[in-house]
């Protein structure tokens, strides 16, 4: 329990580190964000001390104080919650960040398990019929395609085709206008539906990652003694396959989860603002357009915040699995 | 020490058309221990892997091999026998083999018990029985079977490891045990007492030992019978005070001398030259580069196996009657 | 000296060997080669100017016709210019950035990397904590952030480009530096040469870089693929200045002004500027792989033992 606190405290002073790195690179660079804000309100004929309390209202940090101000400033509002106001939907940055939460949870975690899980399995495949010369080189093709397509790109085309011109899924909206948002089972079903596109955007475009890298852990674990005398015990190959091929491909890389749900996380910027789905990534992606600095900072915080606590989780979790992590910390 | 629990033989076994074994005759008499010695990549564990059925896919064995194991009244080919037969009731049940402990042949994830549990599924063992059987036997390998089984192996020294090895192989009371290896890699210490405890076994269970080794003096501490191969091929055989005492092939003379013996204040000899490459074997006897007594029909013929005296065979055309 | 122009004799052998073994690794150097011809030859001014913008429905995204052969093959874009030409125009400006971005990413992970391991002590302590923070901060999004809130003069300037695509991205490659680098450290060669009486730092970018060149020359590569996806995703996302010979601008006009949702009107701009990226991308991760395949030790002497 003591490695799990000293973990979590080592992750909190990263996190710290971070978000205070971050505030301090945006607040020196020459396009200040209260400085930007300030004359877009001169601009607008606002009185120039009016203007420097509306910039200290929106952001939480005035234009005219020495830099030092504004950082800490800034991260007391991250530490007790404040975040600022919305420019454009003048409500409070937090409540537009609590209601775009859930979404982002659900579409990353959804598009992580999936991705994991056919990775995983395309992965054992590859290294279990590594004789099959057709097969290998085929599905590594494939795979190389698809890890050369940015998610992105990918998106468009899902939207323009398999969306918008052939209309085969749904591309538009977390769920269709006739149910009622709740814990019914019209809503979830919706819920998915309309997530199945870009779903398959985030999977196909991060399955290569996993695949290649268990394919290549399984290959070396084929080879390990431990798999012949498996064999010589007369073990069924369902529990070689399973017990011994893949839970010991899957460890070495199971810190891998967090680099992913890093990566997919980032990649909801583009695939909900895509497929119109609410969402942190989305919110992100509408107020950069708009300008709309204090959302853009707030998000751009909890996701940091998100991509600390996955990587804690990982942590955490791998030292309860696999038994050689902990026999190193002890 | 006059009924055989197992025959080989014809035994010859390729990999792409390149034959790494050829031609292995042996019986291994009830209750012996039977040393295959010779250096590593010699075809000593293919042997080995032939008989526990555990070959790469891309092994061939030519159709005219036997692996006869007289358990029944009659004797049985183990490598006709099909797979599931051979897994029934063969495989663990009657022959189990012993690996390197120092080498990784644990699940480096799964707890000892499992191992042990998974093998008694693997052969319809009931739960609790298997579980009193594993307590037993880590009892009888000298280990604290409440702590050992709840470890992971790699909380495990390399002496624990090979003792754990040793009481999963006798799991199903099978009746011959393959020994690969059984000590390499560990202390002087701990081999000392891993030798004393598999004679112990063997008197208590009422087993058979297959050593394979590359260690001259495990084999001679532990072994009744011994054959020495080279290139894939047996080129002595006999007791193990006629090898050690009465050696009659130069590679089998030669290994001996490369035995730093105790007292002797000599450099351990080493055989010139190097292990054979299975892809361009000489002509003739496979060892007549390396040999110094090498002569002209070496070079052309391989040596027919000979009893030099009884129970004592070599394949070498210095002992053969012209 | 000449053991180690063998050494180079033999390395390149290994090179060679591992690309004539793959067709696909060959397709992906010829692809490689067309684009930095491409961006030469833009460069060094043998293509036309692109014409003025051309405002008016009736000259975007007209079909493909003879005209000026070649440039007007692909027809038009959204400003009404010829879309061969804007996507020529955008090879030069793409490399620069992305190779720009590769090398301050190599760069700075391997100096950090080598100090760190080398070094070691508080140094190591504080450079690593500096690794394990920026590993926290996804380059896209801090990039995506600063590309923001920069004054437009500085978000067309390349080297800021690739400054901004590059801010977190060589954490990772630093901390494998850095492991390798202390790997290194406890080898008998290092004491070797330091007996001889290499001066440290000698010894470090001697041996440590030349042992761990094939991993860093991978890196380059990949730091490239992750450069472009920034730079054109940035400028599919809007935030970028709206410049016509930006790819990722370009699929973004077919998508949201070319009608491409609705017709095959835009259909040569939303597919030509996305092969494009498509394309180049995968004949980067090709070299990578060969790049790793180099790398893995097992490969390599699995290849030099077959000379045998």
């Amino acid at each position: 329990m003591n490695w799990a606190l000293r973990k979590a405290i080592f992750s909190l002073a990263a996190w710290f580190l971070a978000v205070s790195i971050s505030i301090l690179i945006i607040v020196l660079s020459p396009g200040d964000p209260a400085l930007i804000m300030l004359t877009g309100f001169l601009q607008q004929g606002i009185p120039y001390d009016q203007a420097v309390r509306m910039v200290q209202a929106y952001i939480g940090f005035s234009p005219a104080e020495p830099w030092w101000s504004k950082w800490l400033r800034y991260l007391l509002g991250v530490v007790t919650g404040n975040l600022g106001v919305s420019i454009t939907y003048r409500i409070p940055v937090a409540q537009l960040i609590a209601n775009a939460i859930p979404w982002s949870i659900f579409f990353v975690s959804y598009s992580l398990s999936l991705t994991v899980i056919l990775g995983v399995l395309i992965g054992i495949a590859l290294a279990y019929y590594r004789s099959n010369t057709i097969f290998v080189r085929s599905v590594t093709t494939v795979l190389t395609v698809f890890n050369s397509i940015p998610n992105w790109i990918l998106a468009a085309v899902f939207f323009v085709y398999i969306g918008a011109r052939w209309q085969l899924l749904p591309y538009m909206g977390p769920y269709s206008n006739d149910v009622t948002p709740g814990l019914n089972l019209q809503f979830i079903a919706s819920v998915l539906y309309h997530y199945t596109l870009p779903t398959m955007v985030m999977v196909l475009t991060s399955i290569p990652g996993w695949a290649f890298g268990i394919s290549a852990m399984a290959s070396a674990i084929l080879k390990e003694d431990f798999i012949t005398y498996a064999k010589a015990r007369g073990l069924p190959s369902s529990r070689i396959l399973w017990t011994y091929i893949t839970r010991n491909s899957i460890l070495p890389i199971y810190a891998n989860i967090a680099i992913t749900f890093t990566w997919l996380l980032v990649g909801t910027v583009w695939l909900e603002s895509q497929f119109l789905l609410p969402g942190l990534g989305s919110l992100l992606a509408t107020t950069s357009g708009a300008r709309d600095y204090p959302v853009m900072i707030g998000v751009y915080v909890i996701l940091i915040t998100a991509i600390v606590l996955g990587a804690l989780f990982t942590d955490l979790t791998y030292g309860f699995i696999d038994p050689r992590a902990r026999v190193g910390e002890t | 020490m006059s009924e055989i629990l197992l025959g080989v033989k014809n035994l010859n076994v390729s990999y792409f058309n390149t034959k790494v074994v050829s031609n292995i005759y042996f019986n291994i008499f009830k209750g012996e221990t039977y040393a295959l010695v010779g250096e590593s990549g010699c075809g000593k564990s293919t042997i080995a892997s032939s008989i526990m059925r555990t070959l790469p896919e891309i092994a061939h064995i030519d159709a005219d091999s036997q692996i006869l194991y007289y358990a029944s009244p009659h004797p049985v080919d183990l490598l006709k026998v099909p797979e599931y037969e051979f897994s029934n009731n063969f495989r663990w049940r009657e022959i189990a083999m012993v690996p390197q402990g120092a080498l990784n042949s644990l699940n480096p994830t799964i707890r000892i018990k499992d191992h042990f549990m998974e093998t008694a599924r693997a052969h319809n063992l009931d739960k609790k029985e298997a579980l009193e059987k594993a307590w037993k036997l880590l009892e009888a390998v000298k280990l604290d079977p409440h702590r050992v089984l709840s470890l992971y192996p790699i909380e495990m020294s390399g002496g624990m490891k090979q003792r754990v090895l040793i009481a999963l192989a006798l799991l199903l009371n099978p009746k011959l045990l393959i020994l690969d290896e059984p000590t390499t890699a560990l202390d002087v210490l701990t081999q000392r007492e891993i030798l004393i405890m598999l004679n112990e076994l063997k008197a208590k269970y009422g087993l058979t030992y297959m050593l394979i080794s590359h260690d001259i003096a495990l084999v001679a501490d532990i072994a009744d019978r011994v054959a020495i191969i080279y290139a894939g091929r047996i080129v002595e055989e006999s007791n193990v005070e006629n090898i050690f005492y009465n050696p009659k092939h130069p590679y089998t003379i030669g290994l001996l001398k490369a035995v730093l013996k105790l007292g002797e204040f000599r450099e351990p000899e080493t055989i010139p030259g190097s292990t054979p490459d299975y892809r361009k074997l000489p002509p003739g006897c496979k060892f007549h580069p390396r040999c110094p007594f090498a002569m002209d029909i070496c070079r052309r013929e391989e040596p027919p196996f000979i009893e030099v005296e009884k129970d004592h065979f070599v394949s070498c055309w210095l002992y053969a009657k012209r | 000296m000449s053991e180690k122009s063998r050494n180079l004799a033999k390395q390149l052998k290994l090179v060679f060997k591992i690309f004539s073994r793959s067709p696909t690794l060959l397709f992906s150097l010829v692809v490689l080669l067309v684009y930095i011809i491409a961006a030469l030859v833009v460069v060094l001014g043998f293509v036309p100017p692109l014409p003025p913008y051309k405002g008016g429905w009736e000259y975007m995204y007209q079909p493909p016709s003879l005209r000026d052969f070649p440039w007007y093959i692909l027809g038009t874009e959204y400003t009404g210019r010829p879309l061969l030409l804007t996507i020529i125009y955008g090879i030069p400006k793409t490399l620069a950035v992305a190779f720009l971005s590769a090398l301050i990413t190599v760069g700075v992970g391997t100096a950090i990397g080598l100090i760190a391991g080398y070094v070691g002590g508080l140094v190591d302590e504080l450079l690593s904590l500096a690794i394990n923070v920026a590993l926290t901060i996804p380059t896209y999004l801090l990039a995506l952030i600063l590309v923001v809130i920069l004054p437009p003069e500085l978000k067309t300037n390349v080297l800021v480009l690739a400054g901004v695509l590059s801010i977190t991205a060589w954490a990772s490659l630093a901390r494998a530096v850095r492991a390798q680098t202390i790997a290194l450290k406890r080898r008998e060669f290092i004491d070797v040469a330091k007996t001889i009486g290499y001066g440290s730092w000698k010894i470090m970018f001697d041996e440590v870089l030349r042992f761990m060149a094939p991993f860093i020359a991978m890196n380059l590569v990949l730091s490239c693929v992750g450069a472009i996806y920034g730079y054109t995703g940035l400028a599919f996302l809007g935030l970028m200045p709206m410049t016509p010979d930006n790819w990722g601008v370009q699929i973004y006009m077919a998508i949201r002004g070319g009608g491409a949702l609705y017709s095959d009107k835009a259909i040569l701009a939303l597919w030509s500027p996305i092969i494009t990226i498509v394309l180049l991308q995968y004949a980067l991760i090709n070299i990578a792989k060969a790049m790793e395949d180099i790398f893995n030790p097992a490969l390599r002497t699995y290849l030099q033992g077959e000379e045998m």
